[in-house]
């Protein structure tokens, strides 16, 4: 493949419109920050996120006869865009993706819960509620939910809670156009490496929090061969916690 | 990689008031300390700098506030940490000082409350006198006064208008009887200068003299203060009460965990579920202290175990002790007494506990320990050196009234965790294993007699209280290095001239105004931030 941007050839005029000049100019920009994404250690950054693409087919796999299953497809989905919106340079855009993720990965979580809600949604006669997802009562990283489906990472789920109610704000601001958001992010089509970090420090953050919602609600009730082809995703993640390692068999960390 | 975040409240003074019950982490300890301040006995609150005396002022303060409609009892709080710039020529000017403040507050308070009436006598007494427009201008002007008399040592203080004690405990019981207010509690914050004891004199003679049915007193002080004055019993007149956090309390990490999370951004909360043993390794060694967790934490912002190695080697062998060998830079007299127990713990108490620790560790069970024991009968030399110690958090008084050998009594003293971790090559892996098996039972003991105490007793200090005027006025010269705010601050200061702290005393926030994303509101915490650390290091 070419390392050069393509050279757009506008079809409908024997010589580029305005507009297309325009938008050809624009998409040779984003080729430029794709580039400067994708070099050196820019790229081990990206691939490290990009490699939770996978990860998530997985789990899509093992709760593919799940009728919730569709929320987390377009959550991964929206993961995808995520990734390329940001090596494109549309930062706005990857943060909120990013954040739309996080809706759809956890509600999954929720409504497979709660039938009479999911088939609500897939009706369209229900959106998404993020405090609903996070209620500290009545949300699912609640102790009612929690100690019901995995009581031994109760406790821990009280500070994933803090951790995601954290990054759905930090998304939130790029979402909702706040100043101090907006005066981050550059104003014509251009690589920013601060907003390339922050977006995948956040990204892992992300990981961390989807990966232990989706462990906690489901894995104890997936087969043995389910677990084994998760246990590598899983332990990445999660390997910090002893209910997760005592659950592959081992007490301590791998070293 | 981003910028890591190292930007924390360090103070309770630098956190909006909207944002209090948001960073507040009750433990069952903190909600038994706060309904006993609410209560009518008088309360003072003792604990280090940093372990979170003011946070809990002001949350009764809120609690108070919020219920006032229903219960009318009253909120009054007031920080006396400026008393430290006082050099004018009144023999009395800390207890002025200190009256004018109280009026001055409790006149804010009334009207934020919404029942402060200009038309009653009562509030004229506290005003000094009919006033056009705030009635609190002529109060904050004396104590303004007193608090720039740095500027002018020697100065008189023009105080016309300030109420006598009793003026001011009549006018409160003629104002609660006029406005309903069934109880005013006072909450004094920085009530007592450590290191001079004609202030504390002064501040405990007010304290019992205020008191009365209408009003409750309470105060926040730090360790080590025991100069009372004529009139005040320690016995009688207060309840003392220890602000801490057990190490040895099963709720402890999780604690400081949501501390640290309630200021942190995702990308730090994450790191600390992911590294949750070096973080407590962290917690542990910060020996319940929320300031310093939070500084070690800004220190180590990944939390991997090299950076824990370093901070905990850096912070607890360098940076704490420092602090505690920089005291008798301001207070001469103390010298002795400073160096005599820095010698202590370092050449006695923390070689022995280490070696103690290293063979429990090398056997499968038995209790590792941070503890020592002083018996009752040690010269009080002794108990002043462990007092200074404990007001810079190298040590801290764990149990009073503990038999040791032969059945004898004495105090149990817990050394400073981080200053144990920070002996080992790798302080984060023997740190955790020690905290892991932490108990109370195994202490070293010296008794009355140990030739420990030798050295000290052949240089009786001289506890003179040094000269305000000339001590205040060096430190004021001093480089805002040797101030407690974060790097970011400092350059940001510096970059702006300000270099000195008496500079930071004077300095125009709006300077701060030109840094790229400062608006007011943040330039305006800098400058809070950066005020609160001068007064706190010119405080001793």
């Amino acid at each position: 493949m070419s390392d050069a941007p393509l050279n757009l050839v506008n079809e409908s005029a024997a010589t580029p419109s305005a507009v297309f000049s325009h938008y050809s100019s624009l998409y040779n920009s984003s080729a430029a920050v794709l580039q400067a994404s994708l070099t050196g250690e820019n790229e081990a950054l990206h691939a490290d996120n990009h490699a939770f693409i996978a990860d998530l087919a997985l789990w899509i796999e093992c709760i593919e006869l799940r009728r919730e299953v569709i929320l987390l497809e377009a959550a991964a989905r929206e993961y995808q865009y995520a990734l390329l919106a940001l090596v494109l340079g549309h930062y706005r855009h990857s943060f909120s993706s990013l954040r739309l993720f996080i809706e759809l990965s956890l509600s999954t979580v929720r409504f497979s819960a709660q039938e009479l809600l999911l088939r609500e949604w897939l009706a369209s006669k229900r959106d998404v509620n993020w405090r609903r997802l996070i209620h500290p009562e009545k949300g699912i990283f609640s102790p009612r939910f929690t100690g019901v489906f995995c009581p031994d990472l109760k406790d821990e789920a009280v500070h994933v809670r803090t951790i995601v109610t954290k990054l759905y704000r930090e998304c939130s601001e790029y979402v909702h156009g706040n100043l101090s958001a907006t005066r981050t992010i550059p104003t014509a089509l251009a690589f920013d490496e601060s907003l390339f970090q922050a977006w995948h420090e956040r990204a892992k953050s992300a990981r961390l929090v989807i990966s232990f919602a989706l462990f906690l609600r489901y894995f104890d009730d997936l087969s043995q061969s389910q677990q084994a082809r998760l246990e590598s995703s899983i332990r990445e993640h999660l390997e910090y916690l002893e209910p997760v390692r005592m659950r592959f068999g081992s007490a301590t960390m791998t070293p | 990689m981003s910028t890591p975040q190292t930007d924390f409240y360090l103070r309770t003074e630098d956190i909006p008031p909207e944002d209090l019950t948001r960073l507040f982490v009750e433990s069952s300890r903190d909600r038994e300390v706060i309904e006993r301040i609410k209560t009518r006995t008088p309360i003072v609150l003792v604990g280090s700098r940093g372990v979170g005396k003011s946070f809990i002022l002001r949350v009764v303060e809120q609690e108070l506030s919020t219920n006032f409609a229903r219960d009318r009892v009253l909120p009054v709080y007031t920080s006396f940490n400026k008393s430290a710039l006082l050099v004018s020529n009144d023999a009395l000017q800390f207890q002025h000082y200190m009256l004018a403040r109280i009026c001055s507050r409790l006149l804010r308070s009334l009207s934020k409350h919404g029942v402060l009436t200009g038309s009653l006598g009562s509030v004229s007494i506290l005003a000094g006198g009919p006033q056009q427009g705030d009635p609190g201008a002529r109060m904050e002007e004396i104590s303004r006064a007193y608090e720039e008399s740095f500027q002018q040592p020697g100065l008189s203080v023009d105080r016309t208008g300030l109420p006598s004690v009793e003026d001011l405990r009549d006018a409160i019981e003629d104002l609660c009887e006029d406005l309903g207010i069934a109880r005013i509690v006072l909450l004094m914050d920085e009530a007592a200068h450590a290191f001079r004891p004609e202030q504390q004199r002064q501040f405990f003679t007010l304290f019992r003299d205020l008191r009365s049915p209408q009003i409750s007193c309470n105060a926040a002080v730090y360790p080590g203060v025991t100069a009372f004055g004529d009139t005040f019993q320690p016995t009688h007149d207060a309840a003392f009460v220890t602000l801490d956090r057990d190490v040895l309390e099963p709720e402890y990490i999780n604690q400081m965990r949501e501390i640290v999370e309630r200021q942190a951004t995702s990308t730090l909360a994450s790191d600390i579920a992911r590294n949750g043993e070096n973080f407590a390794v962290l917690a542990y060694a910060a020996n319940g202290n929320p300031r310093i967790l939070l500084r070690t934490v800004a220190k180590a912002p990944r939390l991997n175990s090299a950076q824990v190695n370093d901070v905990i080697k850096d912070f607890y062998r360098t940076g704490l002790w420092a602090e505690h060998s920089g005291l008798p830079e301001k207070y001469p007299g103390h010298i002795p007494l400073v160096d005599w127990g820095r010698w202590f713990i370092e050449s006695n108490v923390l070689p022995e506990i280490q070696k103690r620790n290293e063979q429990t560790l090398n056997e499968s069970s038995g209790e590792t320990t941070c503890f020592f024991w002083i018996h009752r009968d040690a010269p009080e030399v002794v108990r002043e050196a462990l007092r200074l110690l404990e007001y810079t958090g190298i040590v801290r008084e764990h149990t009073r009234g503990i038999r040791a050998v032969r059945a004898e009594v004495g105090t149990r003293y817990a050394v400073n965790l981080g200053c144990l971790f920070a002996l080992e090559a790798v302080p984060r892996d023997a740190g955790f294993q020690i905290a892991k098996r932490l108990g109370i039972k195994r202490f070293i003991v010296y008794g009355s007699n140990h030739s420990a105490y030798r050295t000290l007793l052949e240089h009786v200090p001289n506890l003179v209280e040094p000269d305000a005027e000339k001590v205040l006025l060096e430190q004021l010269a001093k480089s805002l290095d040797v101030l407690d705010i974060t790097e970011w601050q400092k350059r940001q200061l510096r970059d702006r001239g300000i270099v000195t702290v008496g500079q930071v005393l004077t300095a125009d926030e709006r300077g701060l105004q030109t840094i790229r994303y400062v608006g007011e509101k943040r330039s305006r915490r800098m400058m809070n931030a950066a005020l609160m650390a001068v007064l706190e290091y010119v405080s001793g």
